[in-house]
């Protein structure tokens, strides 16, 4: 029996691992889910749900020394409640670019530089925008966007540095690891930030999970994670 | 010594003395009269609200620059009244402070205001009933989009002017000082001094710089004024240095106005070093930061500018960065502007910010003087 086991790189779990263990004062936590809902613009990027790990430790300890808070005294719970109120931690959109940059970066490519957001034909200040802020220009919509990937025919031909992405375009999921048995598909592990599902709730908001496949066949990993998912493939 | 210059030398120092004393004198009297009116910091103005340990400067009386801008004007008007010199200063100074206490009276007990986005205007445009409060807004829409553009970087509602309020006083004011200079001064005020070169002819572009400098050192002034006793210690060297320039210029109305400020500043600074008894407010940042410009323009230096106001072009130029880097990046350059703030959060000690700023001025202009002597 074949056995292939494909993972992310090295540097895209190191992304991972720093949302899933983030050290702050003497607590080690998930990065919590937040989004732009209130679709703020110009806001630092870390208030928009896009910031990189060591940004969110950062502006979680800064913001306690403005507000003169000693989060050492805080319980876990009470710690998310503070990062959450505070517009601190990661989308899904935004921790699977985080992701993808390091992954990218390793075999010499600027995604940035890769992925298509605007032309600037069309709206040059948005281009712009763009070009200064890519992060927060983003979106699930623009990963799965033509432009900047493709549809993959089979569930069978997915890689780690895939995408599934949800059929209405409104979360995406990052391919980590892979295990096939003789070229079939038979586990695929992946990473991502949903939203939660209630208002109230201040807990981590990164998962990971991985889904044991008897069909080889993307509806059968829909049914599994509850999801209705397309495979795409950035096209560089 | 000739008797020219010891007469100089001799009334700058007595209207250092005597405004010194005159504002020892008033310091406490106005502390009482801002505590008794309740003009005192509260904590959703100003700085207070956003460093932790900040809350201890709640309920400390603001509009303390009124000593100096009223010292200033009764020492100026009974001993340096010119009218071809000293006019123009101090309305202008004079100008700055309305502006500053309205900014100071606002913040304390008025009321929040807004100012409605451009989408929020279009919308009405569209769909309100009464025509003509329609066509009121499609007339007045080049001021709506004048407003809103001073309103992307400002937080919204807010006590006290509005920041394109606070543009237009300080553009009249820079006009004014425009005016003055280039048609008033004479032709010599067209060429700009420039140390080791001589001077360039710069003809009516000086009206914009001049308006472009009185604005932007009288908000680097105030960008200052959020430690006790920063801005009022850099301000006496500043005015020190303008004092010594105008004695060496020979130019007595000049050389008594700076050394009035001074001696208004040290009786401020006493009360206002920390814990301060009393803060400057707009009040006495616009008004001196716009004389602090007039002067280093009207003793034709510009060029020293950034020597004799080193700290508060740091200071302003840190906010001007931060901004770019919040808005066009995304990230912070400093975890808080103005640079004094940044500091504070790395750990340095008030009183220590205050003091290394006010010596590193203090060096600043003695370059700046050096500068002069070539």
């Amino acid at each position: 029996m074949e056995k292939e086991v494909l993972n992310i790189s090295a540097t895209g779990q190191k992304i991972i691992d720093s949302y899933l263990n983030m050290s702050i004062a003497g607590k080690v936590i998930t990065c919590p889910y937040y989004t732009n809902l209130k679709k703020e613009r110009a806001a630092l990027k870390v208030f928009l749900g896009k910031g990189s790990a060591q940004e969110i430790i950062n502006e979680t300890k800064f913001l306690s020394q403005k507000e003169n808070i000693d989060l050492a005294r805080f319980s876990e719970e009470r710690l998310y409640r503070f990062m959450v109120e505070n517009n601190l931690g990661i989308d899904c959109s935004g921790l699977t670019i985080h992701i993808l940059k390091a992954a990218y970066k390793e075999k010499s490519i600027n995604l940035f530089k890769k992925i298509k957001v605007v032309s600037f034909l069309k709206n040059p200040w948005r281009w712009l925008v763009s070009q200064l802020r890519p992060i927060e220009n983003i979106s699930v919509r623009i990963l799965a966007d033509g432009k900047n990937s493709f549809l993959l025919k089979s569930l069978n031909d997915a890689l780690p540095n895939d995408l599934l992405i949800r059929t209405n375009l409104r979360h995406v999921y990052l391919i980590t690891k892979t295990e096939k048995e003789n070229g079939i598909i038979k586990k695929i592990s992946f990473v991502h930030a949903p939203r939660p599902k209630r208002p109230d709730y201040f807990g981590p908001g990164i998962f990971q999970k991985t889904v044991i496949l008897k069909n080889n066949s993307l509806k059968e990993l829909g049914e599994k994670i509850n999801d209705e998912v397309i495979v795409k493939r950035l096209k560089f | 010594m000739n008797i020219l210059n010891h007469s100089i030398l001799n009334t700058t120092l007595f209207c250092v003395i005597i405004s010194g004393l005159i504002a020892f004198v008033s310091a406490p009297l106005l502390i009482c009269f801002l505590e008794k009116f309740k003009i005192k910091r509260t904590f959703d103005n100003g700085s207070a609200k956003g460093i932790g340990h900040r809350g201890e400067k709640t309920g400390t009386p603001i509009m303390g620059g009124l000593l100096i801008v009223i010292v200033v004007l009764l020492v100026t008007l009974f001993f340096n009244w010119d009218q071809r010199y000293t006019y123009v200063p101090i309305g202008v100074m004079c100008l700055a402070a309305i502006l500053g206490m309205w900014d100071d009276i606002s913040n304390v007990f008025g009321k929040k205001r807004r100012v409605r986005h451009l989408d929020q205007i279009s919308k009405l445009i569209k769909v309100h009933k009464n025509k003509w409060f329609r066509l009121w807004l499609i007339i007045t829409l080049p001021w709506t989009l004048f407003r809103n553009i001073f309103h992307i970087f400002s937080p919204q509602p807010t006590r006290g002017v509005l920041p394109h309020e606070k543009i237009l006083l300080q553009f009249t004011a820079g006009a004014i000082t425009a005016w003055w200079i280039v048609f008033k001064l004479g032709q010599d005020w067209l060429y700009v001094w420039v140390p080791f070169s001589g001077e360039i002819y710069l003809g009516y572009w000086m009206i914009p710089i001049i308006i472009f400098i009185v604005v932007f050192l009288a908000n680097a002034v105030n960008i200052s004024d959020g430690l006790d006793g920063l801005s009022g210690g850099a301000l006496i060297s500043a005015f020190a240095g303008l004092a010594i320039l105008s004695y060496f210029q020979g130019s007595l109305p000049f050389s008594v106005l700076n050394a009035t400020v001074i001696g208004a500043l040290i009786a401020y600074v006493y009360f206002n070093v920390k814990p301060a008894r009393f803060q400057m407010g707009d009040v006495g940042s616009l008004a001196l930061g716009s004389l602090f410009a007039v002067m280093m323009l009207a003793q034709n230096r510009l060029i020293l500018i950034p020597f004799f106001g080193f700290i508060f072009l740091v200071e302003i130029i840190s906010v001007i960065l931060q901004t770019i880097w919040r808005y066009g990046l995304g990230k912070r350059l400093f975890k808080m502007a103005p640079l004094h703030h940044h500091l504070e959060f790395l750990g340095w000690s008030e009183e220590k910010i205050v003091m290394r700023f006010w010596l590193i001025n203090l060096f600043m202009v003695i370059v700046g003087l050096w500068l002069a002597m070539h």
